[in-house]
């Protein structure tokens, strides 16, 4: 089985660390966040008939006093950018952590990930703005860690994109 | 080929045309093969021209030795000796420069083997240090002598015990897992994940402590579990070692990763995520799963010890006993043949009962009797006896008392089976005891020489005497008694008798009255003298005064029982008891056998040291006179 390293990368509380807790094998506590940083867990998907197994680096949330480890993110084959709808600046945060990702490890498959759609109606994060990004090619796709809504879908979307370069 | 051949036509042609017209054939050949000629031309001069040669195939020989080298080693080998060869010559030139080329890595890798090996001496003297002063250390130093070894050595060899509990192959840039081992019954979590924490540790602790990227995790420790990282330059190799690895096995780990990086190290460099090239890794990660453990000591479980300790306790215990059971009854045994009137006939044991039989004496001890002064059990005892008459001299004069009841003043003894009789007695008794002692088993003879014959008379004067002289005794008996009796005063003026003393009074008052009876019968006339003391306190005259009143005191008391008593007024106005006295008054009688004397502190019961001894001389005590009239009674 093909194995990638995946990065989950975010502002504070978008809902990474929910993304996955409901949808992934995962044998270390969410303790590992607060102490090393990081939390690795495993997720299979099948893209194209394949079986891909995609190891997460849950990393901890972006905030004025964590920057993002680059050791962290180096080796990824590609990562997930996590943002939360309700709250406008983490999307602002998820576009400064694209470009720090893609200065440390170069041009690499991501999928933006506007999380927290079972709150639709707090949305702070509109419609222009996320044609505005897919536009520019972005792969955008709005989840509900909550509900499950198109986790599984994130999740296939990125390793499609890693697998079809 | 056909064109050259052309070529050799045209210049033989050429050669015939210059003898007929050479301008105008080599106009022609100009026309026909002018651009060709200058490329053969250029081409023979880079055929010709080393230089040239030299210079176009420097263009491409990096280019070439690429492709071939990625396809096999042929290049390598070919070069090895070349380059061997070069390095040596380069060393011998001018060795200073190759130093400054490898320094800087040499240095961090021989940094890393100094503290690799200081840490591996430390353990091992830490290890010495525990041992040196033990029980165990004194075994493992005997037996570095004995086996002519070191004593580190022989420490090392005791107490080096470690497994290698998993291996793990680690794609260094993303933390992938390529290739994973675990030990036999160890139980492993997910490696994929346990391998991604482990490279994110590493990146972390680098992070977090700013080292520099090419420095390491070399290891981590969680209790006796180590984690020792090597690290290539695209793989990690990753071993979980529970206990204390010997030296050598940083080496087979450096080993197996050279191994491996030797084998695979394209695909490790390209890894795309598919981990299949990797299991033939398997392989070296398989030969990192070493162990070794202590020799298994054969404990003895301690239950076991107790168990082994309570059994040969009771079977101690049963065999002290047993033993001491014997020699007991053995002993039993011994003392019961000796006793006389006792013959056993038969002795056995069985089912931890002894069955006894044989012929017994009536007058012999009674053999169960003299089974509990020794202590065993009379139930383990069976007896069977028959009885018989014993000839043992003892036994016969026994019969003989008995059958015969001589009186008083005959003595009976046997020697040799003749009874003899010594005394006086009846005729009848003397005629009787010729007729039947001849009956009594065991008396051959019957001596009745030295009998006397004595009169009616005679018989009743012995029998009085007799008694008198019994009576006297006991007499004497009493006397002692009733002179240890005290009556105690506890004030020191005090001539009050204390109630608590009415109990003395009453049993002294008893003993007076068998004494006065017990006279008569002896003969003897009685009298009790009275006598008050003092402590030392005080003047002589009142001391005197007091002892006197206290000595009356007890005079009156007893006075006063005596004349309540039917049995003493009795015994006083007996004749005998008052020869002289020719009143029946009770008081008087009394004053008769009884006065009083103080002595004051002239006769004092002990030495006057503490008040308790003051205590104790005050007093009242009793003499007692027995005498054959009354004028001998010599009372003060």
């Amino acid at each position: 089985m093909i194995q990638k390293k995946i990065c989950m990368v975010g502002s504070f509380a978008v809902g990474k660390t929910s993304l996955v807790s409901r949808f992934v094998h995962s044998i270390f506590s969410d303790k590992y966040l607060t102490t090393v940083g990081v939390k690795i867990d495993k997720k299979v998907v099948t893209v194209s008939s394949r079986e891909l197994m995609l190891m997460l680096w849950d990393l901890a949330g972006k905030d004025d006093y964590q920057e993002l480890r680059p050791s962290y993110v180096r080796g990824a084959a590609g990562y997930l950018l996590v943002a939360d709808g309700t709250r406008a600046f983490t999307l602002d945060v998820a576009l400064q952590l694209q470009k720090d990702v893609e200065s440390f490890i170069g041009k690499t498959p991501f999928v933006l990930v506007l999380n927290k759609t079972d709150l639709i109606d707090e949305w702070q994060i509109k419609e222009p703005q996320i044609e505005a990004l897919r536009a520019r090619g972005w792969e955008v796709i709005m989840t509900s860690a909550k509900q499950g809504q198109s986790v599984e879908e994130a999740f296939i979307t990125l390793g499609s994109k890693i697998v079809d370069g | 080929m056909a064109d050259v051949n052309d070529y050799g036509d045209l210049e033989k042609g050429e050669d015939r045309k210059v003898l007929k017209g050479s301008d105008q054939f080599e106009a022609l050949r100009d026309i026909l093969v002018g651009p060709e000629k200058d490329q053969i031309a250029r081409l023979k001069e880079r055929l010709d021209n080393p230089e040239i040669h030299t210079r176009e195939l420097s263009r491409i020989v990096a280019e070439a030795m690429m492709l071939r080298s990625s396809s096999d080693s042929k290049i390598a080998q070919v070069l090895e000796p070349t380059i061997a060869q070069t390095l040596k010559e380069s060393v011998k030139k001018d060795p200073q420069s190759l130093v400054e080329a490898i320094s800087p890595i040499m240095g961090p890798s021989i940094r890393k083997a100094i503290v690799k090996t200081i840490t591996g001496m430390i353990q091992s003297l830490n290890q010495m240090l525990e041992y040196s002063f033990s029980l165990q250390g004194l075994k493992w130093r005997i037996e570095a002598l004995r086996t002519k070894k070191s004593f580190a050595e022989i420490v090392l060899l005791n107490t080096l015990v470690y497994q290698v509990e998993q291996v793990f192959l680690i794609h260094a840039p993303t933390g992938l897992v390529l290739q994973h081992v675990v030990a036999k019954e160890v139980e492993s979590k997910d490696a994929d994940m346990v391998s991604g924490m482990l490279t994110a540790i590493q990146d972390f602790v680098r992070d977090s402590f700013g080292s520099p990227k090419e420095e390491n995790l070399d290891t981590l420790r969680v209790g006796d579990r180590n984690v020792l990282l090597h690290h290539g330059p695209y793989a990690l190799l990753a071993a979980v070692v529970r206990g204390t690895p010997p030296p050598d096995f940083f080496v087979l780990l450096d080993d197996a990763l050279d191994a491996i990086q030797l084998k695979l190290g394209d695909v490790l460099e390209s890894f795309d995520g598919d981990a299949s090239p990797f299991e033939t890794a398997r392989p070296h990660l398989e030969d990192c799963l070493q162990s070794q453990f202590e020799q298994k000591k054969t404990k003895i479980s301690p239950l076991l010890w107790v168990v082994v300790g309570v059994v040969v306790f009771f079977l101690l215990f049963w065999t002290v006993y047993a033993i001491q059971n014997h020699q007991r009854w053995s002993a039993y045994m011994t003392e019961l043949r000796n006793v006389p009137g006792i013959i056993i006939t038969a002795d056995e044991s069985r089912y931890g009962r002894h069955y006894i039989s044989g012929l017994r004496d009536p007058l012999a001890p009674d053999p169960s009797a003299i089974l509990q002064e020794t202590g065993l059990e009379a139930e383990k005892a069976v007896f069977t006896w028959k009885p018989y008459h014993s000839l043992d001299p003892a036994f016969v004069l026994v019969r003989a008392r008995t059958i015969l009841d001589p009186p008083d003043t005959i003595t009976l003894d046997l020697r040799d089976g003749t009874l003899t009789a010594n005394g006086t007695a009846s005729g009848q008794w003397i005629s009787d005891a010729k007729i039947v002692a001849r009956l009594i088993p065991g008396v051959r003879n019957f001596d009745l020489d030295s009998v006397v014959e004595n009169t009616p008379s005679e018989i009743a004067q012995v029998r009085r005497m007799v008694a008198e002289r019994s009576e006297l005794i006991r007499c004497e008996a009493l006397e002692k008694k009733i002179e240890s009796t005290t009556i105690f005063f506890r004030e020191k003026e005090s001539v009050q008798i204390l109630s608590k003393q009415a109990t003395v009074l009453d049993a002294l008052l008893v003993d007076i009255e068998k004494l006065f009876h017990l006279a008569r019968i002896a003969g003897k006339y009685v009298y009790v003298e009275i006598v008050g003391h003092t402590d030392s306190i005080g003047t002589d005259s009142i001391n005197m005064l007091i002892s006197r009143k206290r000595a009356q005191a007890v005079f009156a008391a007893l006075s006063a029982r005596s004349l309540a008593s039917d049995g003493f007024t009795t015994v006083l106005s007996r004749p005998h008891m008052c020869a002289s006295c020719h009143t029946t008054d009770s008081k008087t009688l009394f004053r008769n056998h009884f006065s009083t004397v103080g002595v004051a502190d002239t006769e004092p019961l002990r030495d006057e040291f503490t008040e308790n001894d003051r205590e104790s001389n005050r007093c009242v005590t009793f003499r007692v006179i027995l005498t054959d009239s009354l004028s001998e009674k010599g009372v003060r």
